[in-house]
């Protein structure tokens, strides 16, 4: 009961950010279909010879990493979530079969994201200006931006954190380590570390992309 | 003035009188409510009173029974009896036991409407070869068996059917349960009492297949007596006819006592002591070997090899008894040992004797109730929860390791085991099928026996009622005219010419209103306004599950000791294994389900679900690198910028530390 109002809870905070992030400049509708011209126009660079540079590649690669982990991401999530909400039952199933046949592909993805962008998420000196310093640089044009690469870049390193208890709590229950118990306290686990991680990878998805229309629009 | 006086003094006289009368009667009416008060209290503490060996001053040692032999009429048995009777569990046990609270007992309380159905069990099973009918019937409102009223099954009837494991009481003893054609029948053969020593005579001379012979033979009152080590008894109630009198000798003249002797009972004298006292080896805690006469089930294939390949249970093979956890009181209200069982008998304590109270226990218990016999508490290491929310214990620990085709059991109340006229063939009737895993009615998958029914049926709309064996055995048995060695388990089949002439026979006959069908496994067979043979799918199968819970196996034998696969392989037998569909309609073809039908879950679905097993190891790879690049990804890179902001950190202070100096 209390983990169904967790899921709820979960679900309208994530819709709220994405409202709120989407009311600034974007509707959904626009963050959407950008999001496939993205994923469309990545797909044809990925396969352009021209393109084929180390660095390009790797950067393609980091995308196509990112594209493919928020939409198995999605389909994680409703396949997870939705049993609860809708029904108030434990995962079971064809959502247990697409929730499980999903989990291997999107841990992969995944860490490619994770490896590939850790670089570029490091905190720098001007995320530290903004936390320690924000006095100095409110008002300025460059606040906003700023302001939006700290929540990309937390929202991404939370996200890292908090999917390593995600994911260790269930490979760990593959094995024949922990009694009844212990498997509750692992299933627990991965139930309440996801909600953290939902949030989390919500505002690093929905940040990417607007940041990336900002980029699209300033070129 | 005079006049008037007398008059004044009539009227007082004459409404004294009247007053005192209406007085008088109100304490007479008062006195009889009192009296018939204290009377139904006087009855009901009889009923139920707790006699002096029910009161146990709390040794545990041994009671030894010594005591008389009291007759039916309450009458002591005695060597210079000129007329021996056999005794009387009634009078002799209940001399000292509340009789009346045992026999609400759940052994004995069949057709009390108010007892306690409890959780669906092993029904007793009509058979009868020459109609081809197989029913479930009990007493018992379990869902799926039929009640034997409803198939005209007198309590006499019963008895002769099924009597040979019955322990006795109530049908086969309470006057206001009995059919009034059956009065005379009953006076002859005597009442069927609760045979108390058939489960507390531990005696290795008492015979309980003598008990089911005498059963047979219809000497329910000489039954007890014969069966135990004190008596002999010779002769057939069965073949007396209605008119003889046990307790008179002058009616055994009508009978012709060089073919058809009557019962009568000797007893060995040698036992009884110099106060006509003998004495009875009586067990409280009843042997699991006594249990066993009535409650065996065996692999038929493996009958006559049962001590080679049969294992029994393992508790049992560890030193316990049935009633170590099949525990009663005075009451003998039997504890079953199912999960919810504490909760329909609104008794915390009974849960401590389920297998999970026994074993795992109970967080909201005030006290530990787990660890009994040193029970082991399962760790159960590595197996998701779901599987203990969707299944009982047993699915994985009792029964048979699921093989490719379920197996056909012989039970001993439905196969007659023990008994000296025992279904010895492999294949005897009626064919249950054995280590089925069923969804049960509080939605767990449980481990399972199953019945197909067959049955000759009225069909008034949706309503399918099983029609009265009497007029099928009178009408029917003639129209079929099978051969009684069908019963010696050679699957019989009606011929659809056969059908169908009997059929439009039972249809025209004087059954009561509605269609005569055929019921037979999961087919239902009518005859069309063409008179041609329909066979109709039922579409809610005909078939009668009910649990068990033996024998249960180590824990080095439980299903999922060697991995997932046990279950979770794409062909595993514990989900895809065989269930035959028993039909005698030679032209419905058998349909063989699969385990996960009666699971009700998705086929296809576990067969997909099962692939993942396959890719699991892959998938268990990938997961684990993923995990450890994740890992040293977010402690370099995260430590990195943690670093880099500590430095920049500290060189603020330095330069505010510095700012601060100059």
């Amino acid at each position: 009961m209390i983990y169904n109002i967790l899921v709820i809870t979960t679900i309208v905070i994530s819709l709220l950010i994405i409202s709120w992030i989407s009311e600034r400049k974007y509707t959904f509708k626009s963050l959407y279909i950008n999001f496939l011209l993205f994923i469309k126009d990545d797909f044809i660079l990925l396969f352009n010879s021209e393109t084929r540079g180390v660095l390009s590649y790797l950067k393609l690669m980091r995308l196509m990493s990112f594209y493919s982990s928020a939409i198995l991401f999605i389909i994680m999530a409703l396949s997870g979530f939705l049993p609860f909400v809708s029904m108030g039952t434990s995962l079971s199933g064809l959502a247990l079969i697409i929730h499980v046949t999903a989990a291997p592909l999107f841990c992969l993805t995944y860490a490619f994201y994770i490896i590939l962008s850790a670089f570029q998420y490091k905190f720098e000196y001007d995320n530290y200006l903004f936390v320690f310093h924000r006095n100095s640089i409110e008002g300025s044009s460059e606040f906003e931006a700023a302001k939006d690469n700290v929540i990309l870049k937390s929202a991404f390193w939370i996200s890292a954190v908090v999917s390593v208890p995600v994911i260790i709590s269930i490979i760990l229950s593959m094995f024949p380590i922990f009694s009844t118990s212990g498997m509750h306290y692992l299933t627990d686990l991965h139930r309440y570390s996801v909600l953290i991680f939902t949030i989390s990878f919500v505002i690093n998805i929905f940040y990417s992309i607007i940041l990336r229309i900002q980029d699209k629009n300033n070129t | 003035m005079k006049r008037t006086i007398i008059v004044i003094y009539s009227l007082i006289f004459i409404t004294a009188f009247f007053l005192n009368g209406n007085a008088q009667n109100t304490d007479t009416a008062a006195v009889i409510e009192a009296d018939s008060i204290q009377s139904a209290e006087v009855d009901s503490i009889v009923a139920d009173e707790i006699k002096i060996g029910d009161i146990r001053a709390g040794n545990f040692s041994r009671s030894v029974h010594i005591i008389k032999l009291l007759d039916e009429n309450g009458y002591l048995i005695h060597e210079d009896d000129d007329l021996m009777m056999p005794f009387s569990t009634r009078n002799t046990c209940g001399d000292c036991h509340s009789y009346n609270k045992i026999s609400k007992g759940n052994h004995f309380n069949s057709g009390i409407n108010e007892a306690i159905s409890g959780r669906k069990s092993e029904p007793f099973i009509y058979f009868d070869p020459y109609t081809l009918t197989v029913i479930p019937l009990s007493y018992k409102n379990w869902q799926g068996t039929v009640h034997p009223e409803k198939i005209g099954l007198s309590p006499m009837k019963f008895m002769d059917l099924f009597g040979s494991h019955y322990t006795g009481g109530m049908i086969s003893e309470s006057d206001n349960l009995q059919h009034p054609d059956n009065f005379f029948r009953w006076e002859v053969s005597g009442y069927l009492e609760i045979n108390c020593l058939i489960c507390h005579d531990a005696d290795p001379g008492y015979d309980a297949a003598e008990y089911s012979t005498q059963i047979m033979k219809q000497n329910y009152r000489w039954a007890a007596s014969a069966a135990s080590s004190l008596a002999e008894v010779k002769g057939s109630a069965k073949n007396m006819p209605d008119n003889f009198d046990p307790f008179n000798s002058n009616t055994f003249a009508d009978v012709d006592l060089r073919t058809s002797p009557p019962p009568t009972v000797s007893y060995d004298f040698s036992k009884f002591d110099s106060n006509n006292k003998v004495f009875f080896d009586i067990e409280r805690t009843v042997p699991k070997e006594k249990c066993y006469y009535c409650h065996s089930s065996v692999i038929s294939s493996e009958s006559e090899e049962m001590f080679l390949h049969n294992n029994q249970d393992v508790h049992l093979k560890a030193g316990m008894t049935c009633v170590d956890c099949h525990r009663n009181d005075l009451n003998h209200d039997m504890i079953k040992g199912y999960e919810d069982e504490w909760i329909e008998k609104e008794n915390p304590s009974v849960a401590a004797y389920s297998c999970e109270g026994c074993h795992i226990g109970n967080n909201d218990s005030e006290s530990p109730i787990n660890g009994n016999f040193g029970a082991p508490v399962p760790a159960h290491k590595g197996i998701p929860a779901v599987h203990f929310d969707r299944m009982t214990c047993t699915v994985c620990h009792a029964g048979k390791w699921p093989e490719e085709k379920a197996s056909l059991v012989k039970t001993s109340r439905s196969h007659k085991l023990g008994a000296h006229f025992a279904f010895k063939s492999e294949n005897a009737y009626p064919h249950i099928q054995s280590s089925v895993f069923v969804n049960s009615e509080n939605d767990k998958i449980e481990l399972s026996n199953i019945l197909w029914s067959s049955y000759w049926a009225i069909k008034r709309g949706l309503v399918i009622q099983p029609m009265d064996i009497e007029f099928l055995e009178n009408r029917l048995r003639p129209l079929m005219n099978l051969d009684s060695l069908l019963s010696a388990g050679i699957v019989p089949k009606i011929s659809d010419s056969l059908m169908t002439y009997i059929l439009t026979e039972l249809n025209s006959s004087d059954h009561p209103g509605g269609e005569v069908i055929y019921v037979s496994g999961d087919k239902q067979v009518r005859l069309t306004e063409e008179n041609k043979l329909e066979i109709i799918s039922n579409t809610d199968t005909e078939v009668y599950s009910w649990p068990v819970g033996h024998a249960v196996r180590p824990a080095s034998q439980a299903l999922g000791i060697r991995g997932c696969n046990d279950c979770h392989s794409y062909n595993s037998n514990f989900f895809f294994s065989n269930i035959e569909s028993e039909s005698f309609i030679e032209s419905a073809p058998m349909i063989i389900y699969s385990m996960t039908d009666l699971m009700r879950i998705n086929s296809a679905y576990q067969k997909v679900f099962s692939l993942s097993f396959f890719f699991r190891p892959l998938l268990k790879f990938i997961i684990i690198i993923s995990c450890a690049l994740i890992f040293l990804t977010v402690l370099v890179f995260l430590g990195r910028s943690i670093f880099t902001i500590s430095k920049y950190a500290s060189n603020d202070s330095t330069l505010k530390n510095n700012g601060s100096k100059s």
